[in-house]
């Protein structure tokens, strides 16, 4: 993973003294409330229901063993010994007091982490996949870049009082497994006919009130002229976004009310009239980022081994686990393993601090000390050698983390919701457990892949519109209703899911779950899995299904 | 203009005695100290016309663009501070229009913010009335790493050292 050097251990201490003496002045009274609300909002620092939440930054999502140790520490003493893995791959800890943030920040720099803008309306925490630099489709590491974006929009004096929040993910595979296309820039890393990297630049996705997928902005950008053009973008973003409205201040609206067309000619003329060399990106540049992630070093392992295939013969529970939660490696003899943190054994995203400090000590212990936060709310171990995975899946069964449900029904994503969020109109977590619980193991393999996300209120924290089956908390009449949308998906294909109907109350919830996937069942074609079956046939038969009273 | 931090020569001091003034319609103020409203100033004739404009909008940017080298000063308005419109505007005028006159931030303007106008172009900055401009003086310098470059570092952060 990325190294420190002393430049970036300076930043970081200095903005926790800096943020020490802001906390200072607010609590003398010299900062009002609405003064102090964007410094802390620019520290991660939120006011919920019940406390203050710090969301700590997990940039593109890469922790080592150690700082996942010093997470632990964080929750025991600041927090109630766990913390919560989000969508964007930060953590967030519910309970901390104000008075002991600056002490609990200078902790995490000794550490070499940081919250800076992981909230406001700022560039945030720069996301990509979890398997990058592991991935066996990938045309180069999209940690890389992440960090080198990390580095320029990180108090970029310029772009700190936007709009808007602005969210940048970079994918270099295949398949997109950044959900790229729902963030405010998207960015699709791939080599031309000679080899050379470009960039295809994605611009306006979003979800919330008013969800769109991004459209292209450019479809060739050279990778030097990276920084320059997002600069670009954010001038014109900070210059013409709307700042009178709360919701629509994005820049999805931006883009959707000029027009792409319009849009992008701005950024050009922008774009244009920025000297290039300033910020142009270089081969040393690139190199020297690259040298501080360290690559791991690898053994020449074999793919045989019989004691390996011993144990999947014979243990049901590790084959299953192995099946689900085991991805292929771009090295022979390697495995990625996904640590599922999901119902019945967790509550999405939450975790422990006994168990961060087991997935650190198997981490260290049969990996390279690296850890993955996912954006679906799962750790990853990214690299375990085969011949390591029983000994892996039994110290983690040994943590209560030994779940077999990698993107299975009960692999949700699933905000706070009302439990801590002061925006929620509804619960999340009882009613996603619910839902999971109606439904056993077997069940669920036999329903195969499919991504089920439930948001608390429309600002669509778990990204239900992009979801399979998707959930979205509202209360009506005293008790809380979820309207379900079906046909969402990530990847670079997009799509929102469309509403299936009137919104169903939380008792009835499970059994409408159940009822849907009656119709997959019914209608699907051999290994043809849920998406697929809802693209071919419709939403009419689970219309139908689920509400017959409609018919006719 | 009261309360007014100005930078020369790379230091940062308070000027209690700061000449600007903004033009009132029954007061007579010399143009060589007064800051008009760019509307009012492009009704001006030539020879009458002040030596300091004041920018509102986003927009009278392009009005103003023509006009930089009979200038000497430009009043940017933060209306409010959350509003980071100006840091942009501030970044055009110096580095697209290459204004060299001093550059000002009047309104919303606070001592958690000034290094990060300083950063932008601004040359001086005219404290909020309320806030202490000697307290304020403590926020002109921010941090000393800087990862990106900026209208007074041009240069980002692994252009500007040696980092291995
Ligand atoms: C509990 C405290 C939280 C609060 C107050 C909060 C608030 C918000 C708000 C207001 C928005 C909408 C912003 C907009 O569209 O302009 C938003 C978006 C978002 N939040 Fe949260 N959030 C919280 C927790 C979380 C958690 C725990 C996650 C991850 C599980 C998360 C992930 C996201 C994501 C991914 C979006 C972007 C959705 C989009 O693309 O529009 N948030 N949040
Ligand atoms: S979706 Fe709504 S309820 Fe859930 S965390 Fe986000 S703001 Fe809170």
């Amino acid at each position: 993973m990325y190294q420190y050097d002393d430049y970036d251990r300076a930043l970081v201490a200095e903005r926790v003294e800096q943020f020490r003496d802001q906390v200072t002045r607010y609590q003398n009274g010299q900062l009002s409330e609405d003064e102090f609300l964007p410094l802390r909002l620019q520290n991660g620092l939120y006011l919920q229901k019940h406390a203050y939440m710090l969301r700590v930054a997990i940039p593109y999502g890469v922790l080592s063993a150690k700082q996942l140790r010093a997470l632990a520490q964080v929750s025991d003493t600041f927090d109630k010994g766990y913390g919560h893995f989000t969508t964007r791959q930060n953590i967030q800890f519910n309970w901390v007091k104000l008075p002991e943030v600056p002490d609990l920040l200078a902790f995490l720099a000794e550490h070499d982490m940081h919250a800076i803008q992981t909230s406001g309306n700022v560039v945030r925490n720069v996301t990509t996949e979890a398997f990058a630099g592991v991935a066996e489709d990938e045309v180069y590491d999209p940690r890389i870049f992440a960090e080198i974006i990390r580095q320029w929009s990180t108090i970029n004096p310029e772009f700190l009082f936007l709009p808007r929040k602005f969210k940048i993910a970079v994918s270099a595979s295949e398949e997109d497994r950044a959900a790229v296309r729902i963030h405010d820039v998207g960015l699709y890393l791939f080599r031309d006919s000679d080899g050379e990297l470009y960039f295809k630049v994605m611009v306006g996705g979003g979800l919330g009130r008013t969800p769109f997928i991004s459209q292209t902005l450019n479809e060739k950008l050279p990778w030097r002229d990276l920084l320059t053009y997002l600069e670009a973008v954010l001038r014109v973003f900070n210059r013409y976004g709307r700042r009178d409205s709360k919701y629509k201040a994005r820049i999805k609206i931006l883009v959707n009310t000029l027009g792409i067309d319009t849009f992008k000619s701005e950024v050009e003329q922008e774009f244009q009239q920025i000297p290039k060399d300033i910020n142009g990106l270089t081969d040393n540049e690139l190199s020297r980022i690259a040298s501080q992630f360290l690559p791991a070093v690898y053994e020449t392992l074999g793919e045989t081994d019989l004691e390996f295939a011993t144990h999947l013969q014979n243990n049901e529970a590790f084959s299953d686990w192995y099946d689900l939660n085991v991805r292929s490696h771009k090295v022979s003899g390697y495995r990625s393993v996904v640590i599922s943190t999901k119902f019945p054994n967790n509550i999405p995203g939450d975790v422990t601090s006994v168990q961060i400090r087991g997935i650190a000590d198997i981490a260290e212990r049969f990996g390279f000390g690296e850890i993955r936060v996912t954006h679906e709310q799962n750790l990853v171990l990214p690299d375990i050698p085969k011949s390591s995975l029983f000994q892996v899946w039994g110290a983690l069964n040994h943590i209560g983390l030994g779940l077999a449900n990698h993107a299975l029904l009960s692999d949700m994503i699933v905000c706070p919701g009302a439990s801590y969020c002061n925006l929620a109109t509804a619960h999340s977590f009882p009613v996603a457990e619910q839902v999971v619980n109606a439904f056993t193991l077997e069940e669920q393999q036999d329903i195969g892949p499919v991504s089920m996300n439930l948001s608390g209120c429309i600002n669509s924290c778990a990204h239900h519109h992009i979801a399979n089956i998707g959930m979205l908390g509202l209360n009506k009449s005293k008790t809380d209703h979820y309207q379900i949308t079906l046909g969402g998906c990530q990847g670079t294909d997009s799509r929102l899911g469309k509403v299936l109907g009137p919104a169903i109350a939380e008792s009835d919830l499970p059994e409408a779950i159940r009822t849907i996937m009656d119709v997959y069942r019914k209608y699907r074609e051999v290994d043809e899995t849920f998406i697929q079956t809802v693209d071919r046939m419709g939403l009419e038969p689970f219309k139908e299904a689920l509400y017959p009273e409609a018919k006719g | 203009m009261k309360n007014v931090i100005i930078i020369s020569d790379g230091e940062a001091r308070v000027d209690l005695n700061d000449s600007w003034q903004f033009g009132q319609e029954d007061e007579q103020i010399d143009r060589s100290v007064r800051v008009d409203e760019i509307s009012t100033w492009l009704e001006h004739s030539a020879s009458g016309r002040s030596q300091g404009v004041l920018i509102q909008k986003e927009e009278e940017l392009e009005l103003i663009a023509p006009h930089l080298a009979n200038i000497t000063m430009i009043a940017l308005t933060f209306k409010d501070f959350k509003d980071g419109r100006a840091y942009s505007l501030a970044y055009l005028l110096r580095t697209r229009f290459h204004f060299k006159g001093d550059l000002r931030a009047v309104g919303d303007v606070m001592r958690d913010q000034l290094s990060l106008m300083r950063q932008c172009g601004f040359t001086s900055f005219a404290i909020k009335e309320g806030k202490e401009p000697f307290d304020a003086l403590k926020g002109i310098k921010g941090l000393s790493v800087t990862y990106s470059g900026s209208v007074s570092n041009p240069a980002p952060l692994f252009k500007r050292v040696r980092r291995y």
